[in-house]
């Protein structure tokens, strides 16, 4: 039984990706494309985040019978 | 699941932390509570392992079943509502942890009366 770290690599990755995404087109003049770069960026590691919390909920609910 | 599986889970999530929450603090945030969940996740197994003795142990002993599962389920609460509230207050919403746990004392509270009423009805008995 070990710790998934692949989802902690996707998000860190991710987040490093949308940093340099974001400073380019900053640095291209396009402050509101920057902008929803990093809505959409945010939207997908919530998405995976969202699965996670998901997945220890229902361990909670089937250990605890919460 | 090992105490060096844990560790060096925890130690390569606080770094990929330290790297992401100057520039990001956004997705740091929802970074340290995957890496969070997944580390509950990991530990449940266990956990489960322990209840299971517990219950054991309540069955030989002649414990009432129903004030087992009321524990139990008392210590899935206060275990859920204290890391949703250290994740608030990671993320910098001290006001936001702080109901977090009070709404977890609450569910407690509440968790807990028909414990309080069975020690309340011993004790009548023993007087009585």
């Amino acid at each position: 039984m070990g710790v998934n770290a692949d989802i902690i690599f996707q998000i860190a990755g991710l987040g490093i990706l949308i940093v340099v995404v974001h400073s380019v087109i900053k640095a291209a003049g396009r402050e509101e494309l920057a902008w929803m770069v990093t809505l959409a960026g945010v939207t997908v590691v919530l998405w995976r985040v969202v699965t996670v919390v998901n997945d220890l909920f229902q361990a909670v609910r089937s250990v605890f019978h919460v | 699941m090992t105490v060096l599986t844990l560790v060096g889970f925890a130690l390569l999530a606080v770094a990929a932390l330290i790297v992401l929450r100057p520039v990001r603090p956004e997705i740091a945030a929802l970074l340290s509570l995957a890496a969070a969940a997944l580390i509950f996740t990991a530990l449940l197994p266990k956990i489960g392992e322990i209840v299971a003795l517990l219950q054991t142990l309540a069955a030989k002993g002649g414990v009432d079943n129903a004030y087992l599962a009321a524990v139990l389920r008392i210590v899935g609460v206060a275990y859920v509502a204290e890391f949703g509230a250290q994740i608030a207050r990671d993320a910098g919403e001290g006001a936001i942890a702080a109901k977090v746990e009070l709404g977890g004392k609450v569910l407690i509270l509440a968790l807990a009366v028909p414990i309080l009423l069975g020690i309340l009805q011993l004790v009548v008995q023993l007087l009585g």
